[in-house]
């Protein structure tokens, strides 16, 4: 082979991947826009006190979100693999390194989602007077969320034989995590999504495979932490938690975990939570990855 | 074959013989060279080379001559078209302009003396002209191996585009030249060098120990005395094919070390380019492929690729022809039987020397031309060369291909694409010259382009085979001109199978031999096909396939018999 260190060609995967982003500055423009103006939106309908204290209807932006957070990390990956595969596969006969190409969009991605999720959340603090502490925090869950779909996407993209499918499975992975996210209360929901598991006071396993439902618990949860010094916001969003545990929401596997080692139940959820979206993100990575693998020298 | 001398020494006596050197005779001599050396072949029969040389005017001769690389291969063809030019002066009177001309093509090439050479034998001065010879000849072939001769040296290597040198002990080194496929041994002593490819049969045989000998400040490897002796003790310079030194190679893991460590070193010393695994030959024997066993596409496939090959893949759709260029890169299986590059299984050892460009598009169609190119270029060799030299190496192979106006246009924008069809392909192949592969695969290089475009493609390719590269297309419907560049075709048929493989010519030549055997198949256009019309072959594609199918079946046949 070319013995160009793999360090070398991510470098240059980068650049080429940012360059090719630079030239669809209307697509860029766009996606920049949409995030802002989603969050304005949210903002205005969820709005019902200008006190962030009063308003009841916060929970509701959270989890709106959160979804927004899905659809931006899966329309921004789920064709980029898919258009790249024949120059992939061209490009990985003369040694250059798949999982280059691979982590390199990972990154870019991933970059332009960090982004949108500072847009998002700026809107989000002006017009519904978010402490930043908070903003912060909401930031760093929304962008675990995007990442997470960015994985998804890829696999998805990898999986896809063309753009049609691909397209195709996005409200597949979209839908349900709305309705098993968490805002919709599961026992309003038919027993029968409870499968083989016959206590109804947690959440039903296919909730469990849905890394929204970990995110919202973490956001919720992690808003009551880091509101702590704050008691009149901490007492608002305590009374979510509270709504949430009525709901049997929060994942009963993390609270008897916790309980054995006489940890809080409360102050460590929103990072387990966070940890096991990682865990997603690690484990579509690898699945993702090893897919495209495949199809690139299996065609 | 590439010796100089020897060709000199040929054109000295048959132009005694006839007492004029016609062009007829140097053509001979040129195929005496051919036939006495190597299987290579001189792409010009004698009435084709006539009629080139009667119409040709000197003005394209020089930008044809201009065109062409300085490798050795076609030193010979230079030489002929030297002749042939020569003629035309003598005969024509020509300019002093355009005299001066020619000579300033002889010093680019590097060979300032030529053309005092031949104006000699065109003069029946023979004895001057081996004089001449005598003097410039050796210095052409012969490289100082000094170290205070280096210069010349990097001059020689740029000159002749060396690969690999294999060692050098007292008086002798070896020298294999990668780009003209030939191994020398030279001797510092003397100076006269011949030919001797049957003495190198002997050898085919012999196994030859190696021995790390010291000499003077860096160690060498040689042949043991015995054995090179019987090589240098008759004849001072031996002319070795390549494939037979590969033989003697192979019989030794250790002597193949040995030699990549050569390599290595020498490439220090010398700043030497250095290509490992270059591909010379590939071989497909009873192959069949496909994607599974219940899916075989490609059957019983037979053929024989060397360097510097266009080889047509033709067949009905669906035939398998895209099915072959996949089993070269493992896109699909093959089954059973054996595909060979340099005489090893098919492996990702040799994928980096292979360019495989699929039918369709390979671009980003976000990025510009020259960001395509560099980006791939990086991509492969990484920080190797400056942005200055990467820029130089783009513009040159887009000037090659004649895209050198579109290098910083998009290629797509506003929902089209800016760059024509013929464009993109001319860019896909660019992007392969960059990675500066050995075997380039395309899959229907004309499909969509208009029959110019087609053509010039095509034309394109041929040019690119002279760079020692073996290319290796899928077309449907070639036109006979675009027929007519192919070295090789190989044919299969509806089913896949492999009915016909040959040279193209060979097919051309069949129709003439229809005419003397018996065959109820064309009886109905037997007038036509007497005629030897390559034209015809299409026309009869185009108005009766399972005609023209039948008909490489009826050839190969013939072949076998």
């Amino acid at each position: 082979m070319f013995n160009n260190p793999i360090t070398t060609q991510i470098h240059y995967q980068l650049k080429r991947q940012f360059k090719i982003k630079s030239y669809e500055k209307l697509n860029l423009i766009v996606s920049f826009f949409i995030a802002p103006l989603l969050s304005f939106l949210s903002t205005y309908i969820f709005r019902a006190n200008d006190d962030l204290v009063q308003n009841s209807s916060y929970p509701n932006y959270l989890f709106f979100m959160l979804i927004s957070a899905i659809f931006f990390g899966l329309i921004s990956s789920v064709f980029e693999v898919i258009k790249d595969k024949n120059m992939v596969q061209r490009e990985s006969l003369g040694g250059v390194s798949i999982f280059g190409y691979y982590l390199s969009k990972y990154y870019v991605l991933s970059f332009f989602g960090l982004i949108q999720t500072l847009l998002y959340n700026l809107v989000g603090m002006i017009f519904l007077h978010i402490p930043w502490a908070l903003v912060a925090f909401n930031s760093l869950v929304m962008f675990f969320v995007i990442v997470v779909s960015i994985s998804f996407g890829l696999f998805v993209s990898s999986f896809a034989r063309n753009s049609m499918i691909a397209s195709n499975l996005i409200p597949v992975l979209i839908i349900p995590q709305i309705l098993l996210g968490g805002l919709i209360p599961y026992q309003d929901m038919d027993t029968s999504i409870y499968m083989w598991e016959d206590n109804f006071n947690k959440a039903p396993p296919i909730a469990r495979i849905m890394p929204i439902k970990y995110a919202y618990e973490a956001i919720i949860t992690g808003n009551v932490i880091f509101t702590t010094g704050n008691k009149e916001v901490n007492d608002q969003i305590a009374q979510m938690v509270d709504y949430l545990q009525d709901n049997q929401f929060m994942s009963m596997q993390t609270e008897t975990f916790l309980s054995h080692f006489g940890v809080e139940y409360l102050s460590n959820t929103w990072l387990i939570n966070l940890l096991i979206i990682f865990g997603f993100i690690v484990m579509t990575f690898i699945l993702g990855y090893t897919l495209f693998y495949r199809r690139i020298f299996n065609a | 074959m590439n010796n100089l001398a020897y060709i000199y020494k040929l054109w000295i006596e048959i132009a005694q013989e006839s007492g004029t050197l016609t062009t007829s005779d140097v053509l001979l001599a040129a195929k005496r060279l051919v036939e006495g050396h190597s299987d290579a072949d001189i792409s010009l029969s004698i009435d084709e080379f006539d009629e080139f040389a009667k119409n040709i005017s000197l003005e394209e001769l020089i930008a044809y001559l201009n065109k062409l690389t300085t490798s050795k291969k076609y030193i010979i063809l230079i030489n002929l078209f030297m002749v042939i030019m020569l003629k035309n002066i003598h005969n024509e009177k020509v300019s002093k302009k355009q005299i001066t001309a020619l000579k300033e093509i002889y010093i680019k090439l590097n060979l300032p003396y030529l053309y005092d050479i031949l104006s000699l034998l065109m003069q029946k001065k023979y004895e001057k002209a081996h004089t001449v010879i005598a003097k410039n000849v050796p210095n052409i072939d012969f490289i100082c191996f000094d170290q205070h001769a280096k210069s010349e040296l990097n001059q020689s290597f740029e000159h002749y585009q060396v690969s690999f040198i294999i060692l050098h002990i007292d008086d002798f080194f070896l020298l294999l030249n990668h780009k003209s496929q030939a191994l020398h041994i030279y001797s510092y002593k003397n100076e006269k060098n011949l030919s001797l490819y049957e003495k190198c049969q002997e050898f085919k045989e012999e196994s030859f120990a190696f021995v790390n000998h010291k000499v003077r400040d860096h160690s060498i490897y040689y042949l043991n005395e015995e054995s090179f002796l019987r090589i240098t003790n008759d004849k001072e310079v031996i002319y070795l094919d390549t494939d037979v030194l590969r033989k003697l190679f192979s019989q030794e893991t250790q002597t193949q070390f040995l030699v990549s460590e050569i390599i290595h070193q020498d490439k220090n010393i010398f700043n030497c380019s250095i290509v490992k695994d270059h591909i010379y030959k590939i071989e497909a024997n009873d192959l069949y492929a496909g994607y599974s066993k219940r899916n075989t596409i490609i059957k019983n496939v037979n053929f024989k690729i060397h360097e510097g090959e266009l080889v047509a893949i033709m067949g009905p759709s669906g035939s398998g022809k895209t099915t072959l260029l996949r089993t070269f890169v493992k896109q699909a299986k093959k089954l059973q039987g054996e595909l060979l590059i340099n005489d090893e299984q098919v492996s990702q050892k040799y994928f980096h020397r292979m360019g495989y460009v699929p039918q369709d598009d390979v671009l980003i169609k976000d990025l510009n031309v020259y960001d395509n190119m560099y980006y791939y270029y990086r991509l492969h060799f990484g920080k190797k060369e400056s942005d200055a030299n990467v820029d130089k190496l783009i513009s040159k192979q887009l000037r090659n291909l004649g895209i050198i106006d579109i290098k910083y246009s998009p290629i797509f924008a506003q929902g089209k694409y800016t760059i024509s069809g013929g464009q993109r392909k001319r860019l896909n192949i660019a992007l392969e010259l960059l990675k500066d592969v050995d075997l380039i695969l395309m899959d229907e290089p004309t499909s969509g382009l208009s029959s110019l475009d087609s053509e010039n493609i095509i034309s394109e390719l041929k040019q690119i085979t002279h760079m020692n590269k073996i290319i290796i297309i899928n077309i449907h419907q070639p036109s006979a001109s675009m027929y007519k560049e192919f070295d090789k075709v190989i044919v299969f048929n509806e089913d896949g199978n492999n009915i016909y493989t040959n040279t193209a010519k060979e097919v051309l030549n069949i129709f003439k031999l229809v005419k003397t055997e018996d065959t109820y198949m064309f009886n109905d256009r037997r007038a036509d096909l007497e005629g030897g019309d390559p034209e015809l072959l299409l026309e009869i594609q185009a108005e009766e396939k399972s005609t023209f199918w039948n008909l490489f079946s009826y050839l190969n046949n013939f072949t076998e018999k």
